[in-house]
Formats: structure tokens, sequence, C-alpha cells
């Protein structure tokens, strides 16, 4: 993802904040804000990019099912020829998943990285202002504006996965390889009982993947409300006392994942978050931007 | 359904044609199919996963190739055509579709 534009703008807005005052207690309670969408945004990409590595290599294997492979791995191969065994092989192969992993997230999904690194600068933009620094009334609003944008990006990625679920694709795959091969088995010797135990383990992984979905649906709606809670705070920071300015922060904060929150409830909240941000005249034109765009009203 | 959906839509149903005819493939159907039905669903969840957070729409002219791909797959996902289909559907998804 091409983010440079955003960065050289929080570059601006950074040192914009060292030059005009306002009060310690203020800056800490927007910093406290900022960081707590950052955290929930970037948790929010992992979980989602996890969601899609689960898609494509299946669930992580624990270290003692790695084990247990390994070890039938290092008794088949001691059954065939004894004096060509290499253990450290047998090793490297069971336990390669999490290399797997890492290659896949490198190679397919590097813009999680970037995307995560933009949040925490947009926070870090805040960083110095509790140590003393300053914030100018203006910059504050106009960073409201990238916020609306960041903001944006999690209600959007709310709405698209609550509507098209990301399968296990893999582990389903082979489920079904797994539920034909018993079916057929089934068939021949009349007994039925490998069907059903595959068929269970089919139904339990539709079921846990629905719940992986609604889990990820809920951090992205969490951070998109967080955002929008943000920019409230933003907007009125020239006009509010420090007392609002804290209401407004218990606001970020207080947001969080509604386990078992039925599913159009949570794509509510998400278009909420859009309603908010739709309604305001001047983000008009800055919603339409790409995250590579440079806020001019920022310049 | 928005270009994107479709793109999503008609590669999910290009992976499916791909899946039965590994099913009822033979061992050498098999070799050849594995490795491209992998690639084409990573990236598939790759493309998935750019189109969730950056908000980019696909062109026509996009979906009508992903389309065209797809229709080659479902004729015979095991096929010379079929084969070339998938590697071209994920190879367009890689690029075409990256950031």
């Amino acid at each position: 993802m091409k983010c440079c534009a955003v960065r050289s703008w929080l570059l601006v807005l950074t040192a914009a904040l060292a030059l005009v005052g306002c009060t310690e207690e203020r800056a800490v309670v927007v910093k406290t804000a900022a960081d707590a969408f950052a955290a929930k945004s970037q948790g929010a990409i992992d979980a989602v990019t996890d969601l899609y590595l689960r898609h494509d290599l299946g669930q992580a294997p624990d270290d003692n099912s790695q084990i247990k492979a390994a070890t039938k791995d290092f008794l088949d191969q001691a059954g065939k020829d004894a004096t060509q065994l290499k253990l450290p092989n047998v090793i490297a192969v069971e336990f390669n998943w999490i290399g797997a992993r890492e290659r896949l997230l490198a190679a397919n999904y590097p813009q999680a990285a970037d995307l995560k690194k933009l949040y925490g600068d947009f926070a870090a933009a805040y960083a110095k202002l509790p140590e003393g620094s300053a914030f100018a009334a203006r910059d504050v609003v106009c960073s409201a504006h990238l916020a609306a944008l960041l903001t944006k990006r999690m209600a959007d990625a709310a709405k698209k996965v609550n509507k098209t679920p990301v399968t296990f694709g893999k582990e389903i795959t082979d489920s079904d390889t797994v539920i034909r091969k018993a079916a057929e088995a089934a068939a021949k010797s009349n007994k039925a009982d490998d069907l059903e135990v595959a068929v269970r383990a089919r139904a339990a992984l539709v079921k846990e993947q629905a719940g992986a979905n609604a889990l990820v649906v809920q951090k992205l709606t969490d951070a998109a409300e967080s955002g929008a809670a943000l920019m409230t705070l933003l907007e009125g920071y020239d006009n509010v006392s420090l007392a609002d300015l804290l209401r407004g922060v218990r606001s970020v904060l207080a947001v969080g994942v509604r386990l078992g929150e039925a599913s159009d409830a949570t794509e509510k909240r998400a278009d909420d978050v859009l309603a908010k941000l739709n309604s305001k005249p001047d983000l008009a034109n800055v919603l339409k931007l790409p995250l590579n765009s440079k806020l001019d009203s920022c310049q | 359904m928005t270009n994107d959906e479709q793109v999503l839509f008609d590669t999910d149903r290009a992976l499916a044609a791909a899946y039965a005819t590994y099913d009822q493939g033979t061992a050498a159907d098999k070799a050849a199919l594995q490795p491209k039905i992998d690639a084409l669903r990573q990236a598939w969840a790759s493309t998935r996963w750019r189109m969730d957070f950056q908000g980019s729409e696909a062109t026509d002219e996009q979906v009508a190739q992903v389309h065209q791909l797809r229709a080659a797959i479902e004729a015979g996902a095991s096929q010379q055509q079929g084969l070339a289909a998938l590697v071209q559907m994920a190879g367009l998804l890689a690029t075409n579709f990256a950031a």
C-alpha cells in the first residue's frame, strides 16, 4: 500500500503539534484516545489476516500434534530403513507450519503490516503531547479528517466480512474429501460410524467458522466505533471543557467486543458509524480518498 | 453485485469446479491440479483481503477476464486449457488486483 503521502502528512502534523500550546491534561486525553483507536484497529487487522491465513493453510497445529506426527514419521522411516534415518529432517518437516505461515503472510499479505503501521503512525503523531509539547486546535480538527478515513476502513471491512464471511477453505475442502471417502466406505460396509464422525466434524468446523467470522466483524466494528468516538473528541477539542474531553475518551475506551451479538445488530453498528461519517459535509470529499492521498485541508 | 463481488464469485465458482474435478480425477490429474488449486485459493484470499480494506473496485475488463477464465475451468479443469486458466486466474488476482 502506498501510504507515503499520509505519512508525510503525519510528519507535518507532528511538527505542527509541537509549535502551538495547550494543556498537558488535554493532550494526554487525546493521546490516550488515539492510542486506543490504533491498538483496536491493529488488533482487528491481525484478526482479519489470521482468518485469511486459516483459509489458506488451515488450523495451526499445536505442539502436541506436531510431536505426534514427527514421532509417527520417525517410526515409519525407522521401519523402512533405520540406517537412512535423519531425525532433524523429520522434525523439520512436521514443524514447518510456522515457517509456512510466515512465508505466506509476507508473500500474500504484505499490506497488512503497512496498514497496521499507518494506524500506529496516526497515534504516534500525538505521542509527544503529554511531554509538554503543544497542540494547535486547527491541527486537532484537521487530524479528525485522517481519523475519519481510517475509521471508514474499519467500518467498510466489518460490513464486507459480515456480508461475505471468510471460509475455512482448506479445512472445509479436506473435510468434504473425508466425508466422501467415509460415505463410500459406509456404503460398502453398511457401517456408518466413521461417516457420522466425519459429518459431525464438518458441522463443528462450520460452526467454528461462523464464530471466528463473527468475532472478526466484532473487532472491526469495535475499532470503527472507537474511531468515530475519537473523531467526536477531536472535533470538539477547541470548544469543550477538559471534563467533556474526559467523557469523550471514556466513550473511545468503553466500546468493546460484544460476544454473542446477532450479526445484523453488529452490522447496524457499522452502518451507524458510516452514517455518522457521511453526515458530515466537510468529510464528503475526504472519505472518497484512498489512504495514499494528501489531505489538502491539513497542509 | 459489485465488480469486486463478481470477481470473487467467479473465482469461488472456478475453485469449486476445480475441486470437483480433483475429487473425481486420476492420480495424474490430482498431481497436476493440487498446486494450481492451492495457488488460486491463496490468490483469492489475498485479493479479498485487499478488497476488504482498500475499497478499490475491480474494472469491468477485469470482471470479464475472470469470468472468461472461470468458463474455461468449468469446461474442464484437468484439461490443458483448464489448467492454464487456473494459473492465469491466480496470476491475474495476484498482479492486477495488487495494491
